[in-house]
């Protein structure tokens, strides 16, 4: 029998495994994610099931989104008005709280927000759903669980987080807009600036990358929910792992997709 | 002797160096109770997941009719799912649903009615199983012999051909578990559909089994009626039907 690997010999074949598993998780999942984006294609349609997820991932998150965006602009502009005090550019609070908001911090808190509210809910959902047997039951039954359970969720994940991000980069704007005045800057010349400086493309690449980030936190809620193993622990270290694993993916592409797009 | 309605020969499935299914063959018969039993961790259950597709085996052929399965893809597998049912150890019933949706379910999934005839189907299939007035409690609200009845009422709406029960006595109490076993037997009469029972519940397989067969080291020890179970000299037979815990299988479960 051959001999366990010690020193450096076994570092590598720790690297080794772990890449291995890396790779192996990555194509598993671009399966899973292929078969349920050809799966929103395919009819039978579910619109229930669409409606009941836009209902979760939109509805239900938009009070925390809201309150995310309201403040996130306000301290935002708090730190702005600091800075360009000492330049006295002050008029350019404005569209820099804009373009902050609608390029960046718009879609990327906003994603990061549901990640942690829906995100996880998906993988603790769809975890107990596995470790009860429920999605083998869908199996047996001829339904297809990948169809029936997580097309829903990346169709709801793409469509209503750009929406949900509309809605931070107009609370955004407006706590920034309040915060101004009330240090002094005037108003006209806040939303002036920003109609000047601001334009449509700005709000439109950050709605494409939320929706883009509405597909991972989605997707790999999903993913992780589905091959859940080893009872309740087992939906735990799932739920995590699909926060953990959602965040960065969504700081990683936003770097990519915001050095392509702008 | 009719041709059995699935067959299973020489089926091999491993996880890691441990060998499960070692060869295992079996026939199991139409219009009949079969019986599948054995030790708890012995591989039945895993036998199970193949004879619906949940698991895919290492080497092996499994037939419905004249259709071998084991190497089919998914496709292949709905086509065959539609006619089977399987019964879940813990009944594997949709938190999301009420009872009266997780019955309905397998209608509404594949469009075979509309709204109000599901709702009515449903319902009759609760009433057979003495279940009416639970339609639209959540299934959080059943008691364990109230979830396999209802399990059983979702099982049997689209009429299988085949129907599977995974440990349908398992944690229950003696009452309940005869009243499981009334069900099998219910069943069979309404259903006309074949029954496959995996289970290590011995005196409900020697009382209402037609054929039984035995897994044990990951293959069939004998297959048989209840009858030949009893006559069976096999002092690995005998241990298992008489429960003791000195024998060749060293200690019960």
């Amino acid at each position: 029998m051959p001999s366990e690997p010690s020193g450096l010999l076994a570092l590598i074949a720790k690297i080794g495994a772990a890449t291995l598993e890396t790779l192996y998780h990555l194509g598993n999942y671009s399966i899973l994610v292929f078969k349920a984006i050809l799966g929103a294609f395919v009819p039978p349609w579910r619109l229930r099931g669409v409606f009941r997820q836009m209902e979760v991932v939109g509805a239900d998150s938009i009070f925390v989104v809201i309150l995310t965006g309201f403040f996130t602009g306000a301290v935002f502009t708090l730190q702005v008005i600091y800075g360009f005090r000492m330049f006295s550019a002050e008029s350019l609070v404005g569209p820099t709280v804009a373009l902050g908001m609608c390029r960046e911090l718009g879609p990327v808190l906003t994603a990061l927000m549901v990640t942690g509210r829906v995100g996880s809910s998906m993988a603790a959902e769809l975890g107990a759903m596995r470790v009860t047997e429920q999605i083998d039951a869908l199996t047996v039954m001829a339904a297809d669980p990948v169809k029936y359970l997580i097309s829903p969720r990346i169709i709801a994940g793409l469509i209503m987080l750009p929406l949900l991000t509309a809605v931070s980069d107009f609370t955004g704007i407006l706590g920034g807009y309040i915060i101004a005045v009330a240090k002094g800057v005037d108003p006209g010349q806040f939303i002036a600036r920003i109609q000047d400086n601001v334009v449509l493309s700005d709000i439109f690449n950050g709605l494409i990358k939320s929706g883009a980030f509405g597909v991972i936190l989605s997707s790999v809620g999903c993913y992780m929910g589905f091959y859940t193993k080893g009872g309740a622990e087992g939906v735990g270290r799932s739920t995590t792992k699909a926060v953990v694993i959602s965040y960065v993916s969504i700081l990683v592409s936003d770097f990519i997709m915001t050095a392509i797009m702008f | 002797m009719t041709a059995p309605a699935i067959k299973v020969r020489n089926l091999h499935k491993n996880f890691g160096s441990a060998k499960v299914l070692d060869g295992i063959d079996v026939d199991l018969r139409p219009s009949e109770i079969n019986f599948i039993i054995g030790q708890s961790g012995g591989g039945k259950s895993v036998l199970l997941k193949h004879l619906v597709g949940l698991m895919r085996p290492d080497s092996g052929e499994i037939w419905y009719g004249d259709r071998e399965m084991a190497k089919s893809g998914e496709k292949q597998w709905a086509a065959v799912r539609r006619k089977l049912a399987l019964l879940f150890q813990d009944g594997a019933l949709f938190d999301s649903m009420t009872v009266g949706e997780n019955v309905g379910f397998p209608l509404w999934i594949h469009r075979k009615a509309g709204r109000a005839e599901i709702e009515k189907k449903a319902l009759a299939r609760l009433d057979e199983l003495d279940l009416k007035q639970a339609f639209n409690l959540r299934t959080s609200d059943l008691s364990a012999g109230e979830r396999k009845r209802v399990a059983l009422a979702r099982a049997l709406i689209l009429e299988p051909e085949t129907l599977f029960f995974d440990e349908p006595t398992t944690g229950l109490d003696p009452l309940l578990s005869e009243q499981v076993d009334e069900l099998i037997k219910l069943t069979l009469e309404h259903a006309k559909a074949t029954l496959v029972v995996v289970s290590h519940d011995i005196p409900a397989a020697l009382t209402l089994a037609d054929n039984i067969s035995m897994i044990y080291g990951g293959r069939v020890l004998l297959s048989g009626s209840p009858a030949e179970f009893r006559r069976s000299r096999d002092p690995v037979v005998r241990q298992f039907l008489t429960g003791e815990a000195e024998g060749p299988m060293g200690f019960l479960d």
